[in-house]
Parts: C-alpha cells; structure tokens; sequence
C-alpha cells in the first residue's frame, strides 16, 4: 500500500468483494449519481445518510481501515480550513455538512479507484465515452490519457519526493521561514521534473508501439465486460438516488 | 553596446524557445498522448500538492501552471486536454482546488502557452496572459460570488478592487513569463537529442 495521502485512492486494492465483482460501468453510473445528488443535497440528515451509505459501501468492499484512515488524513487540513472559513460565513451546521459531504465523495472516489483494476478502469470508461465517437471525440485516446494520468500519479508524486529530498540532503542554506528562497527552491524542482517525465513519456510511448499500440485505432480488449444482474441492481440504485432525495427534500 | 543590451520588448522572440518543444514531442502521436498524460497529471499533482504535504505543498501548487503551459505550447488542442484531464483529476483527488484551478493557474497557464506560440514579445504576452487571469478571478468573484482570496476582499464589483487585481494579475503574469520562458530554454538545452539539435538551431538562425 502506498504511503502517498490522497494518492492512495488511485490505487487498486486486489480482493474478491462484491464491489471488486461490480462491472466498471455499473460503478461509474452510481457514484456519478450518488455525487450529482450528494452535491444537490441541502439538509444535514440527508448528507449523513449519504455518509452511512458510503461506509456501508465500505464495509461491503472489506478494504483496510488504514486505507480509510490514510485517505481522511490527507485531506484533513483542507477540511480544517473550509470549516473554518464556513462557520465564520454560514455557521456550525453549514460546517457540518460540507464535511460530510466531503467525506462521503473522498470515500465512494476511494471505493471506485480501489476495487477496479486500471484495465477495467479503462475498459468501462472507453465503453461509456464510445457515443461521443459520433461528435468526432477521440474517445479511445481520452481513456488511454486517462488511465496513464492515474496509474502515473503515484509515480509522479515519488519522483517530486525523491528530488526534494535530494534538495534537502543537499543543504537548506536559507531557513525554514524564507519564504522567497524556498519559492525559488520549488521552482527548480521543475526542470528535473520534467525532464523525468519527458523521459518517461519517451520510454512508455516506445513500449506502447512495440505492442502495436496506434492512437485512435479500435482496440482489442483483455477484459471482456458483460453486465450480469448484480450490475443492473446497481444501476437501478443509480436511478433511484436522485428520485429519493427528491422526494425527501 | 546596444547590441549588448537589447530593450525588454527586443529580445529573442519566445516563439523560437517553443520550437524545439513542438519538434520533439509533437512528431509521433503515442508520444504526444502520453506526454500530454503526463503532463495532465503533473498538474494536478502540484495543484492538489497542498493537501497531501501540508506546508511545502502550498508553495508547489502555484507551480501546476507550467505543465499546462508546456501542453499548450505542443498544440493549443492538447492544452485543452491536459488542463481538462487535471480537472478530471482534482475531481478525484482534491475536490477542493476545482473553483480554484480552472480558472486562475489553470487559465494563466494556457493563455500562456498560447501567447507564448503566437506572439512576438513579451509585453504582448504578459499582456494577454494577465487579461485572461483577471477574467478568472473577476468571474469566481462576481459571477460565482466565491471568496477566492480571502474574507477581505468584496464580492460586489468595485472599480478599486478590479484595478488591484489587474495589477496583481499583471504582475503575477510577468513573473510567469519569465519563468516560463527560462524553462523552455533549459528545457531546449537538455530535453533535444543531439540529432534534432543542429537542425532546429539552423531554423532558428533563418528566423
């Protein structure tokens, strides 16, 4: 497991759960639905039920509390400072909710990202974006760019690490408050960053010709994806979010 | 002696510092798409840099605009698809920095790429690109009434507050210009194989 925050959404857990046996389509068509509707939500009570919903879910994909707990950490100074920022304009209940909210989107990201493998990631996304092959989008390219920038995220992050710890070993001459020079730190770190990542850019889309890979062009795939009746309950919970809170509210 | 110190709007015309980009990455197609990726999520990993690396992290997230303009400088095309792919991203991995992103470093870092490609000084660069990051701001403030830079700042239009910020903005995009420009050449320098190298530095001196 990675050690990387937030980036560990990104990260396939392997298991058998039932959401691991979830089609990649079913999934992306409920948390689409599950997001629209948590957004739209303005009650307290029904954000908490979306954030019970979500660790129902959790429990159901019997992925790691240490994941769950890594996750949250990463993006508790973010909820520090929009609670802040919401008890002063709108008041403590406002502050509740927007956490809730916040916690239940993080967890069904985590929850998709985490029990599908980047193939069927990519897979599910190419099958849903193929309509829009009629309006001239490069759909095929769109998921191939897609799945790259996730499984590469983590990688990136390790690079940006690396070479700022390389920039520490090498002496801070300016004190940890300079401001000004540690900007001017951080902006060299781009020039080895990037340079990395033209390297790699070279060396993947090398790889990626030798198995014949030609952008834009129909591809054959190794998962084959079929929706089975687990799928279609799924989907019908999709619909019915959006009708229930409706109803509620 | 004026040779040796050409005015600021005299000097080498950023367009040449573009070329060599264009040249190396946009020739093969495979490359170009996941240079593009990866240039995608370069961005959203200094935007989202805040979240995940408390303190240090602050300073990197106004970095994420130098990929989107080093994307904008292969094609204004894969621009758009390196700064739509960074918004997918932060969807997933730092919601927070949406209203933020695209339409302030984000948006700087495209009309940079842009200007940079098109336009033959710097005045008209740092111009264009601190237009386009005035509109950012001025729309997450008066149209999306978003607090974008802190509690103290009005959300009714206010000639004062708009004039501050265009400064700021031009400032701000002064700042960018230069590093943008200085990173292209490093990047010339180090990025172009000792093949392509001669043949665009002939190219150049024809310019």
């Amino acid at each position: 497991m990675s050690s990387f925050g937030a980036l560990s959404t990104l990260q396939y857990v392997p298991g058998d759960s039932f959401l691991h046996r979830v089609d990649p389509r079913s999934k992306y068509g409920f948390v689409a639905s599950y997001s629209i509707s948590l957004v739209s939500s303005h009650s307290l009570t029904a954000s908490l039920i979306y954030t019970l919903v979500a660790l129902f879910l959790f429990l159901l994909s019997k992925l790691s509390l240490i994941l769950l707990w890594e996750n949250l950490r990463a993006f508790f100074v973010v909820i520090l400072i929009l609670n802040y920022f919401q008890v002063a304009l709108n008041g403590i209940e406002a502050a509740a909710q927007i956490t809730l909210k916040l916690i239940s989107f993080i967890l069904m990201v985590m929850l998709l990202l985490s029990t599908t493998p980047p193939e069927k990631q990519m897979e599910g996304l190419r099958k849903l974006l193929s309509p829009l092959r009629r309006l001239g989008v490069k759909t095929e390219s769109c998921a191939v760019m897609f799945t790259i920038a996730v499984i590469y995220l983590p990688l990136l992050m390790e690079d940006l690490m690396r070479m700022m710890q390389a920039q520490r070993i090498r002496g801070p001459r300016y004190g940890r408050w300079n401001l000004a020079w540690r900007g001017r730190d951080m902006i060299s770190l781009l020039t080895p960053l990037l340079l990395t990542i033209f390297r790699r850019a070279e060396r993947l889309s090398d790889a990626m010709e030798s198995r014949c890979f030609l952008p834009g062009s129909e591809r054959t795939v190794f998962y084959q994806l079929k929706l089975d009746r687990r799928d279609i309950i799924v989907l019908i919970l999709a619909l019915l979010i959006p009708f229930i809170q409706f109803n509620f509210e | 002696m004026r040779g040796q110190f050409p005015k600021y709007r005299d000097k080498l015309s950023p367009r040449t510092e573009s070329a060599s980009l264009k040249a190396r990455v946009g020739a093969n197609q495979t490359k170009t798409l996941v240079t593009i990726a990866f240039l995608g999520a370069l961005t959203a990993l200094f935007q989202s840099a805040g979240g995940f690396l408390p303190g240090p992290g602050y300073l990197l997230s106004p970095l994420s605009t130098a990929p989107v303009v080093l994307a904008a400088l292969i094609s204004l095309r894969s621009g758009f698809t390196a700064y739509a792919l960074s918004i997918v991203l932060l969807l997933l991995i730092q919601p927070s920095e949406l209203i933020v992103f695209p339409f302030t470093t984000g948006l700087l870092g495209l009309a940079l790429g842009f200007s940079i490609a098109r336009s033959k000084n710097r005045i008209q660069i740092i111009l264009f690109s601190a237009l386009a990051l005035w509109a950012g701001i001025a729309l997450v403030l008066y149209a999306f009434r978003f607090p974008l830079l802190g509690p103290s700042v009005a959300l009714r239009f206010d000639i004062a507050t708009a004039t501050y910020i265009f400064l700021f903005s031009l400032l701000y995009s002064a700042i960018w210009t230069e590093i943008s420009l200085r990173l292209l050449a490093r990047l010339r320098k180090s990025v172009l194989s000792p093949q392509i190298r001669p043949l665009l530095k002939n190219g150049e001196d024809d310019e």
